[in-house]
This record gives C-alpha cells, sequence and structure tokens, in this order.
C-alpha cells in the first residue's frame, strides 16, 4: 500500500544504528561514527532499540555468534552492513539505511526468522551469601561484546548480587586471525616511529588528543551527558580529518573541567594506587575515575600547542602511548584488563560501567602481536 | 452538567487518539505477533532467569517514605488551620515530627540504610 511505504521510507530516513566493532577495526569504526553523526542519527542501546546493524572490521568466530544473537534479536524492519575498510564505510551505510525503507524485503525477512528462541528452559538463579547475614541471588550478567560506548572485543563477565558486583573477570573477544592486521590505530605514531619511520611530534599529539576524546566520548555517554559527548566525538573527528580546531577544543576542556556534578558522580570510584599504576606501566590510570578523565582533559588542552610541530618524533623505547608505556614487554591495555577486574568489584553496576570508561582499555593493543618486541597477550577466545 | 460535558468531551478525544495510534501501528506493522527474543546480554546467553529477589535496602527507604508519606497526610490539613489555632499548632505538628525522626535516627545508626 502506498501509505504504508510513504510511512516506511519516511522511518527509514532516520534508522537507529547499532555499532558492533571487533577489534582492529578502529578505522572502520571512526568512519561509521563520523558517517553516523554528521547525518544526526542517535545510535541504538541495543538491539530492541535498532533499525541498522553496523558490523566494523572483521569479528572472529566468537564474536561473530555474538553478532549473530543480537542480529537475531533486532525486530524488523531491520537491515545490516558488514564494513572491513574504512573508504567504503559511509557508501556501506547508506546501502544499508536503503535496504530498511523496501517493504517486500522486510516481510519476507519476517517470514523466515525462526520463532520461539529457548525462552524458559533456563534455571532459577542460585543463592549465595551476601553481606549482612542475608543470601541473595547470583546472577552472572556479561557486559559484554557489543555494547553501546564499550571497549571494542571486551567481554567484562560480572557475578552481580542485587546489582553489587561480586566477582569480575575480564575476557577476550578478538578479531579474525584469519585477515592480517594493522598497528593499533591509538598508539600507531609511536609504534611506527620505534620502527624506524618518520613521525612528525604534531602527528603524534593530534593522535593523542583524538585518543582521549574518543576515551572522553564514550565516558562522557556513560555519564549521562550525551551533548557532551557528541561534542568530544565531533572534535575527534575534526582532528583526525585534519580540520582541528583549538578553540574548540580548549572550550570544550573548560567546560568539563568546570563541571562539578560530574565531578560529584565520579568521585571516588575504581582508586587505582599511584604507584601500583607506576610499577605497571600505566601512569595515567592511577587514582579515581575523577582524576583519569581530569588528567585527559589536561593532556588534550597540553597536545594543542604542539599540533603544528613539525620536528620528528623521538622513537625512544619505551613510548609514552596515550594509554601508558609502549614497549615494556605487556601492551599498556593487556595491563589495565589485568587490573579492572579488581578494580570493579564492590561497586555497583552503574560504577562499574564508570570505571571501565575511564580506563578504557584498546583491545587492539592486546590483540596485535607487534608490541614493540614483547609477547603477545594471551587471549582467550570466548567461550563458556 | 458543563463540567461533564467537557470531561467526556475530553476523554472521547484521548481515546480517538490512542484508537489512531493503534490503527496506524497496524497498518505498517511487519508482522502481526510480537518477536519473542532472549534477554539483551551483549550478544552472550543467560546463565540463569533473570527473576531475582531485591536487596532489602529498597525496602528499608520505601517504608521510611511510606511512614513519612501518613505523615504528610496529617499535614496537609493542619497547614490550613495552623495560622488560625498560632504557636499551639506548630509545637505540636514538630512533636509529631520529631517522633517519627526518632525512628529513623535509630534505624539510621544501627546501619539499616547503608547503601553498599
Amino acid at each position: 500500500m502506498d501509505l504504508r511505504e510513504r510511512l516506511l521510507c519516511g522511518a527509514a530516513g532516520r534508522p537507529r544504528p547499532l555499532i558492533a566493532v571487533a577489534p582492529g577495526g578502529t578505522r572502520v569504526r571512526l568512519a561509521a561514527e563520523r558517517t553516523v553523526r554528521t547525518r544526526g542519527w542517535v545510535e541504538a542501546d541495543g538491539p530492541a532499540d535498532a533499525d541498522l546493524l553496523l558490523v566494523c572490521g572483521h569479528p572472529g568466530p566468537e564474536l561473530a555468534a555474538a553478532v549473530e544473537r543480537v542480529w537475531a534479536a533486532m525486530p524488523g524492519p531491520r537491515a545490516r552492513s558488514q564494513m572491513v575498510r574504512a573508504q567504503g564505510a559511509a557508501d556501506l551505510v547508506e546501502v544499508g539505511r536503503r535496504g530498511l525503507a523496501d517493504w517486500p524485503a522486510a516481510r519476507a525477512d519476517v517470514a523466515d526468522r525462526l520463532s520461539g528462541m529457548r525462552i524458559d528452559g533456563r534455571p532459577m538463579a542460585d543463592r549465595a551469601p551476601d553481606r549482612d547475614g542475608l543470601k541473595l541471588d547470583v546472577l552472572h550478567l556479561p557486559l559484554g561484546p557489543i555494547l553501546a560506548d564499550w571497549p571494542a572485543g571486551l567481554a567484562l563477565r560480572l557475578v552481580v548480587q542485587g546489582d553489587i558486583v561480586q566477582e569480575a573477570e575480564s575476557e577476550v573477544f578478538a578479531g579474525s586471525p584469519s585477515v592480517g592486521r594493522d598497528r593499533p590505530f591509538w598508539s600507531e605514531s609511536w609504534l611506527r616511529a620505534a620502527g624506524g619511520e618518520r613521525v612528525t611530534a604534531g602527528d603524534a599529539a593530534r593522535r593523542r588528543a583524538a585518543s582521549h576524546l574518543d576515551g572522553l566520548g564514550r565516558l562522557l555517554s556513560v555519564a549521562g551527558w550525551p551533548d557532551a559527548a557528541t561534542t568530544a566525538r565531533g572534535l575527534r573527528d575534526g582532528l583526525l580529518t585534519g580540520a582541528a580546531s583549538s578553540t574548540g577544543i580548549h572550550r570544550f576542556v573548560r567546560r568539563i573541567d568546570r563541571s562539578r556534578t560530574l565531578r560529584w558522580l565520579t568521585d571516588g570510584l575504581g582508586v587505582l594506587d599511584d604507584a601500583v599504576a607506576r610499577k605497571h606501566g600505566v601512569p595515567g590510570a592511577a587514582g579515581d575515575v575523577t582524576a583519569r578523565w581530569r588528567r585527559w582533559l589536561a593532556e588534550t588542552g597540553a597536545c594543542v600547542a604542539e599540533f603544528d610541530r613539525d620536528d620528528p618524533l623521538p622513537g625512544q623505547t619505551p613510548a609514552v602511548g596515550p594509554r601508558g608505556l609502549l614497549g615494556i614487554g605487556q601492551a599498556p591495555s593487556a595491563t589495565l584488563l589485568d587490573l579492572l577486574p579488581g578494580l570493579v568489584v564492590g561497586s555497583d553496576l552503574a560504577g562499574a560501567r564508570l570505571i571501565v570508561a575511564s580506563l578504557d582499555p584498546d583491545l587492539d593493543e592486546v590483540t596485535h602481536s607487534d608490541q614493540l618486541g614483547g609477547e603477545p597477550a594471551p587471549t582467550r577466545d570466548g567461550g563458556r | 452538567m458543563d463540567s461533564f460535558v467537557a470531561a467526556l468531551a475530553l476523554l472521547a478525544v484521548v481515546t480517538g487518539a490512542i484508537a489512531g495510534l493503534y490503527a496506524i501501528s497496524l497498518l505498517v506493522t511487519v508482522a502481526r505477533d510480537p518477536l519473542r527474543v532472549e534477554p539483551f546480554l551483549s550478544g552472550l546467553e543467560p546463565a540463569e532467569h533473570a527473576v531475582s529477589r531485591f536487596h532489602v535496602r529498597w525496602y528499608a527507604v520505601t517504608m521510611i517514605f511510606l511512614a513519612f508519606d501518613m505523615e504528610m497526610i496529617f499535614m496537609y490539613p493542619w497547614a490550613l488551620v495552623v495560622s488560625a489555632i498560632g504557636v499551639k499548632a506548630v509545637v505540636e505538628m514538630f512533636l509529631f515530627l520529631g517522633l517519627l525522626f526518632v525512628g529513623v535516627l535509630y534505624a539510621w545508626r544501627e546501619g539499616a540504610l547503608r547503601w553498599t
């Protein structure tokens, strides 16, 4: 019916995309996020909310299974796009969107779907002692690989009682092993300099500032300030495409730094001892969540002065990357993954998400095998 | 009688609007039955049924709310007549509030209101 198709086309003009990222797909994710942001679309929180599934990078077998579960949970009309290269990402997003406006395809899709997944086959929750001499139900909750504003490929398996985290275990869902991997995107400048290539200090400063803005975008989104998160991502995209605005960055840094509500929200969460952080090579992760995001803001502001530097970056080892020291044997993100469960235990779910967002491990570093001469970090591929 | 006519008219408008929304959804829906899926656990499978009991900290806060809610019910008529009666009414009401607050203070000191 014509009216129906017209309504569907109107709705398909503004889909809600759900972006699933595999480790190694950072460039693709940045291109996809830029497309989504410039077209004014709002990202979905989960599959029930989503119309368009954008898979960035090459997921490994376990991660692909997770993507299939998310795809199966999306109600019709729905469309999906698999993107492996940053250049064609915008076109593929558009192709996906146009697939949404296809009424006959949507009906056919519904007819094909398996109905009735196993909902009532699960056992009831077991009980275990909690504080105050109570016994509360134990829930196994994964903050899993495919989640909005979450590091790609990380699964944090939590044991939760009454919304307080009792145990935590981090797990890595790697990208496809058969695909050759580039260097991790955020530490690329320092790894290239250490490999002997000529990298200007200005490029490195831009990359560092963009990495912090990326992390800040996720943290502000999790903390409930989507407006500031969009600004951070806009500034990050500007830096990466070469149209950096230093006044914009300074204004943003001042605005977030002044926010007393954000400090109140994040004070005292996930405290990491200064000495421990320095010993493990992640000095930027010391303190509580507030200290970490304030450090990001300060470093971003400081990097602005160095954007125009032309001198080459000294290829020293260890280099100070955006997340910690590179070249000391284990990637800084692997260290952050080791420290993460200890910091998260005891907080509630919102606190756990804020702590993860403030540490912001980059799993590209963990799953990549060329770490300035260090050993590749062992990855446990999915599974239960 | 006027006010009933207005209320009925509003009811008719609202019912018409809701019926219209349902009609539009029936028109553009892709399938008759809603999709049955498992809960979203970031792409992984759930280990157990999600029904679970809440920690008692929420019940403590709810009980306190209920107690003070009942006290508020007494305060509404009091607020209307306090200016006529004078200081005596104010003193009595604050004694009442004080008695209620002693209970909350006891619970607080015993640690019943601890959150995490």
